[in-house]
Formats: C-alpha cells, sequence, structure tokens
C-alpha cells in the first residue's frame, strides 16, 4: 500500500500545477516544473501498483485506504474538481506529464468554457478517468485580457491566492530567478499604490506548503534583492506562524539551520517572540533537550560580531594531546619489546591466575573448569619450550588432588580426571621430545611431572617412546631410568610385532630373569612375524646374548625368520657371529631344498669380515664330487663370486 | 552597452520574463524580441561563445564587465547550472530563446543536466559544454562505497560471531572459536589497508546487543593502538581476540535485573577469565585480559591482586581502548562525550589508572580530534572528521553542512591543512541528530 505521504506528494503537485496553470501556459517552465515532480511521485507510486484513484472529498482531495477515506491535501484542487461535477480521478502507469497537463488545463479552464463539459475535455487523456461528471455550466467571470504588464504584475502583487500560485511554482526553480522575479513584483504593486506588499505576501505564505514557505524564508536569510519584501511579509505575520513554518520546513531540520534562519531573516523586534515559539513547539516536532541547549548556543555564536578564536589556540589542552601523541621511535620500540617480553611471561601470569581463581572458586562446575583449563595448558607448555612452568601445573594438581579441603564429593575423581589430562599422549610426546633434546632442566621437570603421571600416561611414553625407536627408549629411559627395563619387560608380551625390535634392542643386554624372561617369550612366540621382527631387534642389540638367541632363529621353522636371523647375524661383526653363520652352513642341504637360504647366507657371508665367513667359502668353493648333483655348480658359481667380493673388498 | 552586455541582458531579461509573465504577455515578448536581436547581431558572422570562469563572464577570452546586475545574476546562474560555456549559432530562434531562459530558472542541482534540459524543449541553436564529473573522483567515490559496504559485512560478521559465543555460553556449552580467528585477520588486514576507515566503524552506536558492539569497537580501537606500537602480526591477532572477548563474563548474567547488573560490573573480570580458561591451551593471553582489564597500573580496580602484581601489556592496553569506548557512547542516562575529551580524559587519568605510554599511543592512533568528530569550522560550516592529518591538530574532514546548515547533497572531502577555516568547536553528535557512524 502507498503511504498517505506519498500519495499526498502526488496531490502536492497536482495542486500547484494548477496553480500555475492560471497564470502562466502549459508551455511555460513554470507549470511545467511542477508537473514533472507531480509525475515523478506518480512515478514512484506506479512502481508498487498499477493505478491510484483520487476522490474530491468536502475540503480536501481524498485517496481510499483500508475502508477509509484519508484527507490527502490539495484542497483547491478539490474546490475545482467540485466546480465541474468530479466524483473521482484516476490515474493508470504510464502516465506523462502531458496527460496531466491536459487534465489540469481542462480543471483550470472556466467551465463555461468547456462546451462538452469536463468529461468531454479529458476523455481523450490517456491513462486519466474521470467519473461522476456534472454538466452544470456555472458563471464564472472572465479575466480583462488586454492589461499592461505593469497592472498584470501589480494584479499579481494584490492577489495573495494568485501570489501563491506564482511563489509555489518559483520556488520549484532557481532561488536567484525567483527572487529577482518577487522583487519584480514587489516593484510593480508599489508603482500601482499597493500600501503594502507584505501583507499581500504574508497572506500569500498561508496558503503555501512546505516548499513555497521555504522558499521564501530562503530568500529572507540569503542576501537578496527580495530580502527586504521578506521582512515586511515577516512584519505582517504572527510568531506562531513563523515558527510553525521554520519548525516544520527544510531550516528546522537541524540546529545549525535553524540557528542560522533565526539570527538572519529580518525579523526585527519579533525574534524573541518568535525564538520562544520555535522552543515551545519542540517537543512537538521531535527535537531533543539537548538540541535545543545547542540551538540557543548557536543563537550566541551567531549573534557574535568578532570571528571566532580557533579551538587549538582557546583551548591548550588540544596542543598537550598533540604533544602527547609524538611518541618517539625509540619510545615505541621499547614498548613494543617490553609487550613481546611480557607476552612471553603470559603463561606464568595464567598459571597464576588459574591457581588463584580455583582457591577463591565457591562454585564446583567452575572449580571443574578452571581444572580441566589448567590441565589442558600442560602440554602446549611443554611443547613451546616451559617444562619448568609445566611440571608447576602438574605438581600443583597432584598437591590439590593429595590435600584437597573442598566440600564437593567428586573433587578427587575431578582432580584425577585433570591430572590424567595434563600428562596426555601430547604432553609425553612433548615431555620424550625435552628429554632428547638434553636439556638438563627441562629433563628435571619431565621426570617431576612423570612422577604423577597415571599407569596409562606412563604406557602413552613406552609407546611414545617405542615409536621413535632405540633413540626414544634412551630418552624415555633417561626420564623413567631402570623402571624402563621392566616397562619394556612388562609390555614385550603384547607388544605388535613392529614394536619388537625397539623392546629387543633394549631387553637383549639384560640379565635380569624378568627381561630374560620376556626375551625367551618372544623368541618363542608363535607368530612369525614377531620372531621375525625380535631377530631385527637382536641384531641392533649385538651382544652376546644376541647371538645366543640368533644362533637358535638360524634354525627357526618359518624361512623369513631365519634370514632375518642371518641377516641381523650378518650385522654383528664377530668372529663368534661368523662361526655361527659357517656352522649353519654346514649344516644346510645347500645343493637341494636348502638353496634359498643358502644363497641368503653365502651373501652375508661375503660381506661379513671375519676369518670364519671367508673360511666357510672357501671350504664351499673348494668342494670336489663326482656327481654334481642339483644345484651343486650354481652354489660353486656364487661361493667364488662371494670370495671374489670379499677380496675386491679387501 | 556593448554587443555581449547586449546578449547577456537579454538573457537575463528572458529567464525573468519566464518567472513573470505568460507567453503572450508583451513584456515577455518583448524580452524574448530584444534577446533574440542580440543574439542575431552577433552571429552573423558565425557561432558567437560566452564562457564563465571562477564567476566571470568572458566573450570568448575576453572578460565581459559587470556593467549590470544582469552580467552577474547570469555568471552565477550559468556556474549554479554546471555550464561552462554558451555556444549561439545563426539559427538561434525563439524555442531556443525561450529554453534557454528556463533552464537557467530551473532549480540547480549538483547533477543538472542542462544539455539535456535543453534538448528537451526544442533548443537547436544554442549548445552548451557543462563542466565534468571528475570521473576519477566518481569511481573513487564509488570504490569508497563499496568498500565501506564491505567493512560493515566484516562488522556485522564480527558482532554475529560474538553473538554466537555468548549464545554458546547462554545454552551452557564451551565456546567454539573455531571460524574467530579468521574474522579477525580479515579485521586486522583491514585495519592495515585503511585504518581511518575502521576507526570510522568503531564510531557506530548500538540500538540494541549494545555488549556485542562494544567489544567489536573495543577491538578496533586496541588494534589501532596495537599497531601503532609496532606489534608483529601473530601479537596483533591475539590482541584483537582479547579484545574481543574482554567483556564475555557479562554473558552469564541476566542485567535486566539490577542486582545481576551490579554483579556482572564487578565479577565479569572473574567469570570471563574462568570461562576462557578453557581456550587458554594455545593462547592464555585472551583468558588473563579478560581477568585484568580493569586492574590499573596504580594497584586498584578489581580483581584485587597482589602488589607485585602487574597487568599483561594487552590488559594495559584494552583497559584504554574499552574506557575510551564507554567514555563515547551514551551511558543509562545517555550522556556521552566528544571523541577528543574523552581521548583528553583518557590521558588525564593516566598514571593512575593507565598506563602513560599505551594512553600516548591511544593518541598517537586516532589523533587530536578523533575520527567521528563533529567539528563546526570557524566559516560554520560542520564537518565530521574521517582521518587524522599530517598536522595532528588539522584533520581531514567530510564536510556536511553548508554554512547556513543546509546539509550538502553530498559531502565534500577536505584536508584542513590545505584551507583557511579553522576548527572553533567540536560539537556532540546529539546536538544535531546525527549518526556519525553513517557518515564516515
Amino acid at each position: 500500500m502507498p503511504s498517505i505521504a506519498d500519495v499526498s506528494a502526488v496531490v502536492r503537485g497536482l495542486n500547484t500545477t494548477a496553480k500555475s496553470l492560471r497564470l502562466y501556459p502549459a508551455t511555460s517552465p513554470i507549470p511545467r516544473q511542477s508537473v514533472e515532480a507531480a509525475c515523478a511521485a506518480l512515478g514512484a507510486l506506479f512502481a508498487t501498483r498499477s493505478s491510484l484513484t483520487l476522490s474530491v472529498g468536502r475540503d480536501s482531495m481524498e485517496f481510499r485506504q483500508d475502508g477509509e477515506h484519508a484527507p490527502v491535501g490539495g484542497g483547491e484542487l478539490a474546490e475545482d474538481l467540485r466546480r465541474h461535477g468530479v466524483a473521482d480521478l484516476s490515474f493508470e502507469a504510464g502516465c506523462t506529464p502531458e496527460d496531466l497537463l491536459a487534465l489540469l488545463g481542462a480543471v483550470v479552464t472556466d467551465p463555461a468554457r468547456l462546451p462538452g463539459g469536463f468529461g468531454t475535455a479529458t476523455s481523450r487523456v490517456p491513462h486519466v478517468r474521470v467519473s461522476a461528471v456534472n454538466l452544470v455550466v456555472l458563471d464564472i467571470p472572465q479575466q480583462a485580457e488586454d492589461e499592461d504588464f505593469d497592472s498584470f504584475l501589480a494584479r499579481l502583487a494584490a492577489d495573495p491566492k494568485a501570489l501563491a500560485a506564482w511563489i509555489s511554482a518559483a520556488a520549484n526553480g532557481d532561488p536567484a530567478a525567483m527572487a529577482e522575479g518577487l522583487a519584480e513584483i514587489g516593484a510593480a504593486g508599489a508603482k500601482a499604490g499597493l500600501a503594502d506588499f507584505g501583507a499581500s505576501l504574508a497572506a500569500a505564505f498561508g496558503q503555501l506548503d512546505g516548499t513555497g514557505k521555504d522558499a521564501l524564508f530562503g530568500l529572507g536569510i540569503d542576501e537578496t534583492v527580495a530580502r527586504g519584501l521578506i521582512g515586511a511579509m515577516l512584519r505582517n505575520l504572527g510568531q506562531p506562524d513563523i515558527a510553525q513554518g521554520l519548525n516544520e520546513g527544510l531550516y528546522g531540520k537541524n540546529m545549525l539551520s535553524l540557528s542560522n534562519a533565526l539570527a538572519k531573516l529580518p525579523l526585527a523586534d519579533k525574534l524573541d517572540s518568535v525564538i520562544e515559539e520555535v522552543r515551545r513547539m519542540f517537543p512537538g516536532n521531535g527535537h531533543t533537550s539537548k538540541e535545543q541547549q545547542f540551538l540557543d548556543h548557536m543563537l550566541d555564536v551567531r549573534s557574535r560580531k568578532e570571528p571566532e578564536t580557533a579551538l587549538t589556540t582557546a583551548d591548550d589542552t588540544y596542543d598537550k594531546v598533540a604533544r602527547a601523541a609524538d611518541v618517539s621511535a625509540e619510545e615505541l620500540a621499547q614498548a613494543a619489546a617490553q609487550a613481546i617480553e611480557a607476552g612471553k611471561a603470559a603463561a606464568e601470569r595464567s598459571v597464576r591466575t588459574i591457581l588463584t581463581l580455583l582457591d577463591q572458586q565457591r562454585d564446583f562446575d567452575l572449580y571443574c573448569r578452571a581444572l580441566d583449563g589448567l590441565a589442558a595448558m600442560v602440554p602446549g607448555l611443554l611443547e613451546r619450550g616451559n617444562p619448568k612452568l609445566a611440571a608447576k601445573v602438574v605438581n600443583e594438581l597432584a598437591s590439590r588432588e593429595a590435600r584437597t579441603t573442598q566440600p564437593w564429593p567428586e573433587v578427587a575423581d575431578r582432580l584425577r580426571a585433570a591430572l590424567a589430562r595434563a600428562t596426555n599422549a601430547r604432553t609425553m610426546a612433548a615431555l620424550l621430545r625435552s628429554a632428547a633434546s638434553g636439556d638438563p632442566d627441562g629433563r628435571v621437570a619431565a621426570r617431576d611431572i612423570l612422577r604423577h603421571a597415571t599407569e596409562a600416561s606412563q604406557q602413552v611414553l613406552l609407546e611414545a617412546a617405542m615409536a621413535s625407536g632405540a633413540e626414544g627408549i634412551a630418552a624415555a629411559e633417561s626420564l623413567v631410568g631402570r623402571r624402563m627395563v621392566d616397562m619394556l619387560a612388562a609390555y614385550a608380551p603384547r607388544a605388535q610385532a613392529a614394536q619388537l625390535p625397539a623392546i629387543v634392542a633394549r631387553l637383549s643386554v639384560e640379565s635380569e630373569p624378568r627381561a630374560v624372561a620376556a626375551m625367551d617369550a618372544v623368541i618363542r612366540r608363535p607368530d612369525a612375524n614377531a620372531r621375525r621382527e625380535a631377530a631385527v631387534g637382536l641384531g641392533q642389540a649385538g651382544d652376546m646374548n644376541a647371538l645366543r638367541r640368533l644362533d637358535a632363529l638360524l634354525r627357526d621353522s618359518d624361512p623369513s625368520v631365519e634370514t632375518a636371523a642371518i641377516r641381523s647375524l650378518g650385522r654383528i661383526e664377530t668372529a663368534i657371529a661368523g662361526r655361527a653363520l659357517a656352522a649353519r652352513l654346514g649344516e644346510l642341504d645347500i645343493d637341494g631344498k636348502d638353496f634359498e637360504v643358502g644363497r641368503e647366507l653365502i651373501g652375508v657371508l661375503a660381506r661379513h669380515p671375519s676369518a670364519e665367513a671367508e673360511d666357510a667359502l672357501r671350504r664351499l668353493a673348494g668342494r670336489k664330487t663326482l656327481i654334481k648333483r642339483g644345484r651343486f655348480a650354481e652354489v660353486q658359481d656364487l661361493a667364488r663370486q662371494a670370495l671374489e667380493r670379499r677380496g675386491g673388498a679387501r | 552597452m556593448s554587443s555581449a552586455a547586449a546578449v547577456v541582458g537579454g538573457l537575463a531579461a528572458t529567464r525573468k520574463a519566464l518567472q513573470l509573465y505568460p507567453e503572450a504577455h508583451p513584456r515577455f515578448r518583448g524580452a524574448v524580441v530584444s534577446f533574440l536581436g542580440a543574439v542575431q547581431g552577433v552571429t552573423m558572422t558565425g557561432a558567437y561563445v560566452l564562457n564563465v570562469h571562477h564567476g566571470r563572464l568572458y566573450e570568448g577570452s575576453n572578460v565581459i564587465p559587470d556593467e549590470t546586475p544582469s552580467i552577474a545574476a547570469i555568471a552565477e546562474a550559468l556556474e549554479a547550472h554546471r555550464i561552462e560555456s554558451l555556444t549561439f549559432h545563426a539559427n538561434f530562434g525563439e524555442t531556443d530563446a525561450i529554453a534557454l531562459g528556463a533552464v537557467l530558472g530551473m532549480r540547480p542541482t549538483p547533477q543538472f543536466d542542462a544539455a539535456g534540459e535543453l534538448e528537451s524543449r526544442g533548443a537547436k541553436g544554442v549548445t552548451v559544454s557543462v563542466l565534468e564529473e571528475d570521473e576519477d573522483a566518481e569511481a573513487e567515490k564509488r570504490e569508497r562505497d563499496e568498500q565501506r559496504r564491505r567493512d560493515k559485512v566484516l562488522y556485522e560478521q564480527l558482532v554475529g560471531m560474538l553473538r554466537g559465543l555468548s549464545s554458546q555460553l547462554v545454552g551452557g556449552g564451551a565456546p567454539d572459536l573455531g571460524a574467530t580467528g579468521d574474522v579477525v585477520q580479515n579485521l586486522l588486514g583491514r585495519l592495515m589497508s585503511d585504518q581511518a576507515a575502521m576507526l570510522g566503524l568503531a564510531t557506530l552506536r548500538a540500538k540494541s546487543e549494545v555488549d556485542l558492539f562494544h567489544s567489536v569497537n573495543v577491538a578496533i580501537y586496541a588494534l589501532a593502538m596495537g599497531a601503532a606500537l609496532g606489534l608483529p602480526d601473530e601479537g596483533l591477532a591475539s590482541l584483537g581476540m582479547c579484545a574481543l572477548l574482554h567483556d564475555i563474563g557479562k554473558v552469564p548474567f541476566d542485567r535486566r535485573d539490577p542486582e545481576q547488573a551490579k554483579q556482572a560490573t564487578y565479577l565479569h573480570p572473574e567469570i570471563g577469565a574462568q570461562i576462557l580458561v578453557r581456550i587458554a591451551e594455545d593462547d592464555q593471553a585472551p583468558m588473563l585480559v579478560a581477568y585484568e582489564h580493569h586492574m590499573y597500573v596504580d594497584g586498584s580496580g578489581f580483581p584485587e591482586r597482589d602488589p607485585d602484581y602487574f597487568p599483561h601489556p594487552f590488559s594495559r592496553i584494552i583497559g584504554i581502548a574499552d574506557r575510551y569506548e564507554t567514555l563515547t557512547k551514551p551511558n543509562a542516562e545517555g550522556a556521552c562525550m566528544t571523541p577528543d575529551k574523552a581521548l583528553m580524559t583518557v590521558l588525564r587519568e593516566t598514571g593512575r589508572k593507565w598506563d602513560p605510554l599505551f594512553a600516548r599511543l591511544l593518541a598517537r592512533a586516532l589523533g587530536v580530534f578523533p575520527v567521528g568528530c563533529v567539528v563546526r569550522m570557524s566559516d560554520q560550516r560542520v564537518a565530521v572528521v574521517r582521518a587524522p592529518g599530517n598536522d595532528p591538530l588539522r584533520p581531514q574532514v567530510r564536510v556536511l553542512y553548508d554554512e547556513g546548515g543546509i546539509e550538502y547533497p553530498e559531502p565534500i572531502e577536505l584536508d584542513m591543512a590545505e584551507t583557511e577555516a579553522q576548527l572553533v568547536e567540536v560539537v556532540d553528535q546529539d546536538f544535531l541528530a546525527l549518526e556519525v557512524s553513517e557518515r564516515l
């Protein structure tokens, strides 16, 4: 639905156009401007609807909305239409300025001069429909046609209604041109003996809409040729009319323009009473007390004769602020460095703050949140190289768990959970890295943390250590000491095959019964993969225990285990290892079913530095037989090539 | 009378007659005939050109002396209608005379199209050249408008993000800062490329969700200070996050209840820290800032702390930004300070409440007349500060109202260092019922 204001804008444009058409032909720019404004307003309405119907009311045009007729202004237009017996006007989308001018041209024409009546006169106007035309012809006196130009303007000056029409039209044009025109009309009136053009203007003022009133005020505010005439008009207007005109128009929009209007309009001795009236109307016009306060201030400012002092001269605080804002590069660099340094200490401050919050906390949920938050900081602290603070957090959690005095039954469980969180897998991985880095402080702090780690967390540490191989286990052992052997022995039975090399490599060198038992169990595991990985670990250990166990694995029922054992023994560059390999070579049916294992063994012996290895190869290469069965010749070739490689290597 | 004066006088008389008389009126006819005669006199040997430059009329390149009021009036009218020159041709006739008079009688506007108006009235014997729009300036304005639209979207994203966090907390959940980092990075990026624009956004006054807008504004001011300090990007990102979350401890309180509102005032630092403990795993600064931002450098403020406890630098920066923002926004009674006075107040409180150097950083970042100050000039025009100037006492402004207090259809950009006008007053935006953030 269009708003009443939107429809009123259309009616206002039509009304103004009709007024100007009484004075000017339709081709004149004056009605043209008004009709274009009306057409633009109509166009805006047609964006959401296809037609607009206006009714002729008692005192104004009316618009039917929600079953009610709402007045939308245009009293004179309504009066004219009533004279023509018109009840309703309908405008359709596509309506042009020419259509409207044709309609309004008929509206302002004396009904007696429309031979076919209003209906006939407007029947061919596109996009406009007129209803309920009464063909009564009224007797309207004709205008004089042969007057001279002075009397034309003089008559305009003396006729408030015509003057209002002229002002309405001129208000849409250039203000400078309007000032010239008004001065001309005033002069013509004076020449013709009009006693007070101001009174005529004042009467016209009362018939104007906001735009017309603003235009007249504008001519009085600016130094125009019409300013004196506006002064005369203001003398003839009542204070409420002036105040209302100002408040409701362009100049009442803000206190800058209102104060300017009040200060510059030639109000003479009416100034104070108009200001009083303006203030009285303020609340009704939606202005605040702050705005009123500013109006008083601006009236005072605008009444001053001497130029205002620059703010920065009048108040030296601005200079002081400017000096304060001038921060030197050195000061900035120093402050930035301090900020960055303090940022590094934020972790310590945070821990302190959270501990304070914990001690002050009376709400269980919030207490638990703080606990969790504190615990969650630990891995990050370790990762960012702050193991001491991480240890402090863990110690604080542990000590609270040990001596909790809080009244909540579940608090001990929550503290344990927090401790577990603080020593989670991420923490353990960070601890290992810290230990591996060799930082003695880090190692001390890490040991502190591990003291409070749960069984599960220690398991996580072990797994993380194993994942990093021998280095990881060594790093973990630097934290937990000999306990590492127990942990590995305990873990070995359920270790995955891939974890076994590291476990076996570490446990092999131990003679403790638990470690020995664990090792024996590992190399007897039914899973061939496990035995194969154990063989790899034994090769890494390379100690006497490892040799013994590898010797046994050389005879494993699974060829892959056997091969792994051969290769591991090959890595142990001792005579005993060479002897074990040579002995195994002697046991094989190398020309027959054991050819594949034999070939592997020959390859390892070729690289093994022991004399036992060389002897074994020479024996093999020097075999003599009458019947060359199986793959004898192939084996002889392999042995000779192995010996050549050894020779080449030497 | 010179031929030029006759042409200009004829044009002035025609314009006036069009205002006053019907076309059949003898004076109208007289004016048009006289104008036509004058033009015919000068176009016998070819086209005749009138130029206007800086309020003066030229016949070709010769100045036409201001012998009559009509010459000055026509010069003024041509400039007002953005006409640079008029060329009368030999075929100049009555239609042209009436059209030209009518066009010069129309209300001038910044977009006035004199050539189009003449054409629509059938003028063929007179052509105009109009003052060209500065295309670069137009393009710049369009780009500025588009950037401003994007900045508002970013601002809304920040508010939306805080709204989401608040909902999570009210629902009893933990704050999920998933996308927050990206939004803060965007804010940071914009602040680095156009700090003044972002400071302009921070003048936004919320009609609802005041806390959310406050936090975003504090983040903008704090980042401006951090940038002035020369913090690295990572530090600025953390500072921005701290500022956005500094008041998160107010969320659990229903501050429509006066008792809870009172509690919120004093307890929100501790509650905020409790909330942010959960996200302190990687960056502890937001939790610390929530806890410390009401701790003053002289040991006063709250929560209470040990004498050796000195707040984190971010807490000290954000405390200052928080104070400035609060001073510039209406309190419960609707009162607030203008930005310049708020800055002075912060500086006055230095030493007792604020770190002196960080308070000076605020002044350095905002300028003596911070962005958003509404200033009255000695020529009575009123403008809003849009950026600090090279001279700290002469900012760059956007002039909104002319000398008479009428609003410009298009604001005028002005560097106070390049004008003789001086600032004579900083005006409370409420005095003009003005929403400054809409004008920046």
